[in-house]
């Protein structure tokens, strides 16, 4: 596609005369027009592949612009209630929203961009341009961590760590792996998916355990003053254990499993 | 009537020829092949760090197994990963193995039109098995370079394939290329895209609006790699950090077009990536937000800067010198 073309051949000027048309005997010949030196053109491609390739390169930043606009907006889906307030009850009582009644409220839906990516979205899913570029947003948020215990069953303690952790995790982008893995478990998407009893299975096979405890710790921020305060933000105090989870090994130990078809 | 008519044509004929210009102008692929480098570099190390774990994050039954993932509410069969269907062990060290030698080549520049493709197919491919899972912002920025890197002939320069090109007694100058222009411009958009639903979404954040969310971010134990608690003393500079990225990320995509503001635009973002690197761990990803700005920069530029460098590795590994 790269290769030189040859100039497409100068155009009839406009407004020039056909050379059949018959000419009136009064009519004075027009003097011959100066002939244009052929200018190359700047653009070694042809006209026909500028217009296809023009044509893709549209579609593809028009899918680039739509992605990101739907993924943002699928969090900001609010009930179809009057702007400036909640609406309220027959007592005249604020209604919180987790209360709205669908039938009432139906979903403010924004409905362009779901429109648009109604079918397109699957070109972006293909060629991974399907994110929401959403990076500490809305606001920065506080961390979480994971520790666990593996045990045997004769109740013996075979393995136990922190996902994250800096001691234990190293490159950094090893750590931020597991970091990423932690927080990507605790998002609201992911609740009540089992994405805890996966890790923990995981975590078993790796230690050829028989039993796991896992503990869910939040990471608190503090503000500005209470550092100023001498406050750590690695101090004990931020750290708070919001669950803890014992696991039994359900998937049997890989040398117990039957080898799959056509696998040595 | 005649005159709208004839300024209305005259208007679509600029435009075409406007939006010509801006596509199809040939272009010396330095900046291509400068960015192949650098992000084949990112990638190979990227990749490299899943063989610390690689049962664990991408084999089929790892933190995050395959069927838990498909049956994840609103996957669909256009997510797609080689790793969903490769089971056994062995064969996913091997299939990984093979990835970084594909990593590998494009960081070289060795076969780099099909490394670039090989590349990116199994970037992809290593992100959407960690999707959700493991993945961040610098999965998308090494998704998104590889993307366009395949487009153009991203190894004309700085690579091997150009030195076997020397040692055959090949020592023609790169042609300047249509596709690479096309390469640039399409990461140029996709990078003032980035940051204009970046600086959006920023503005539903309260914190980010008030001038505060920098000190979120920064007093985050767990992100933080350089002590940033100082800042506690300083709300102004936290409020001036904060305002200045959202700002900063909403104008990218108007102000970095002009060559006036292009330079403050660059440089703020070298300030800001060369910032989460430095202070908040994520040196790869800092990184490769950089290496996506360079995109900007003139093929000439980067001749200046990396030519002298690139004549003096051609000299030792071939004997001759060569951009």
């Amino acid at each position: 596609m790269s290769k030189q073309r040859p100039d497409p051949p100068p155009q009839q000027p406009a407004g020039e005369k056909k050379p059949n048309a018959p000419q009136a005997p009064e009519a004075k010949p027009k003097p011959a027009k100066p002939v244009k030196p052929k200018v190359p053109s700047p653009w070694p491609w042809g006209p026909f592949a500028r217009v296809l390739v023009s044509l893709l390169v549209a579609f593809h930043v028009f899918v680039l612009f739509i992605s990101p606009w739907e993924i943002q907006l699928r969090q900001s889906i609010v009930p179809m209630a009057e702007p400036g307030g909640p609406p309220l009850d027959a007592q005249g009582r604020p209604i919180p929203p987790q209360q709205f009644d669908p039938r009432t409220y139906p979903a403010q839906l924004p409905v362009l961009p779901i429109a648009l990516t109604k079918y397109l979205h699957h070109y972006a899913n293909l060629i991974y341009i399907n994110n929401g570029y959403d990076f500490f947003s809305p606001d920065p948020g506080v961390s979480h961590q994971i520790k666990y215990e593996v045990f045997n069953n004769a109740g013996e303690k075979l393995a136990e760590g922190q996902f994250p952790n800096r001691r234990e995790q190293w490159p950094r982008l090893f750590y931020h792996r597991h970091m990423m893995l932690v927080e990507q478990s605790r998002d609201p998407m992911a609740a009540g998916q089992g994405w805890e009893t996966a890790i923990a299975e995981r975590l078993l096979e790796k230690h050829d355990g028989d039993r796991v405890r896992l503990v869910m710790i939040r990471h608190h921020l503090l503000t500005p003053q209470q550092v100023k305060d001498g406050g750590r933000i690695d101090g004990p105090t931020t750290y708070e254990e919001i669950g803890v989870m014992n696991h039994n090994r359900t998937r049997p130990p890989a040398t117990e499993q039957a080898p799959a078809g056509g696998t040595p | 009537m005649t005159t709208i008519v004839a300024s209305t044509r005259n208007y679509f004929a600029e435009l075409w020829r406007a939006w010509n210009n801006f596509w199809f102008t040939p272009t010396d692929p330095a900046t291509l092949a400068l960015i192949r480098l650098l992000a084949g570099g990112m990638m190979l190390y990227t990749h490299f760090i899943w063989s610390f774990d690689l049962a664990g994050f991408i084999g089929r039954d790892g933190y995050t197994p395959v069927e838990f993932l498909q049956a994840m509410p609103g996957r669909e069969w256009s997510v797609w990963s080689i790793f969903d269907w490769i089971g056994p062990n062995w064969l996913l060290w091997t299939v990984h193995i093979l990835a970084l030698g594909v990593f590998l080549c494009l960081f070289l520049g060795l076969f780099s039109r099909i490394a670039a493709v090989l590349a990116y197919l199994l970037a992809v491919s290593y992100v959407q098995r960690v999707t959700p899972g493991a993945y961040f912002g610098l999965d998308k920025t090494n998704c998104m370079l590889a993307m366009y890197l395949m487009l153009g002939p991203c190894g004309a320069r700085y690579s091997l394939d150009r030195l076997w090109r020397l040692r055959r007694g090949d020592a023609s100058e790169p042609a300047p290329s249509t596709a690479a222009n096309i390469s640039i411009r399409l990461m140029q958009l996709h990078l003032c895209v980035v940051y204009f639903f970046s600086a959006l979404a920023k503005l539903e954040g309260n914190t980010w609006r008030l001038g505060t969310a920098v000190w979120w971010a920064a007093s985050n134990y767990e992100y933080q790699s350089l002590p940033l608690t100082w800042l506690a003393d300083w709300p102004i500079l936290i409020a001036m950090f904060t305002h200045a990225t959202v700002f900063w990320e909403l104008s990218y995509p108007f102000l970095v077009w002009n060559r006036f503001t292009r330079p403050w635009m660059i440089w703020m973002a070298v300030a800001v990536h060369g910032g989460i690197a430095l202070f908040m761990g994520m040196i790869t990803f800092g990184l490769a937000m950089i290496f996506a700005n360079l995109s900007f920069l003139k093929p000439e530029t980067v001749r200046r800067w990396v030519d002298p460098v690139a004549s003096r590795v051609s000299l030792a590994i071939v004997g001759k010198k060569v951009g």
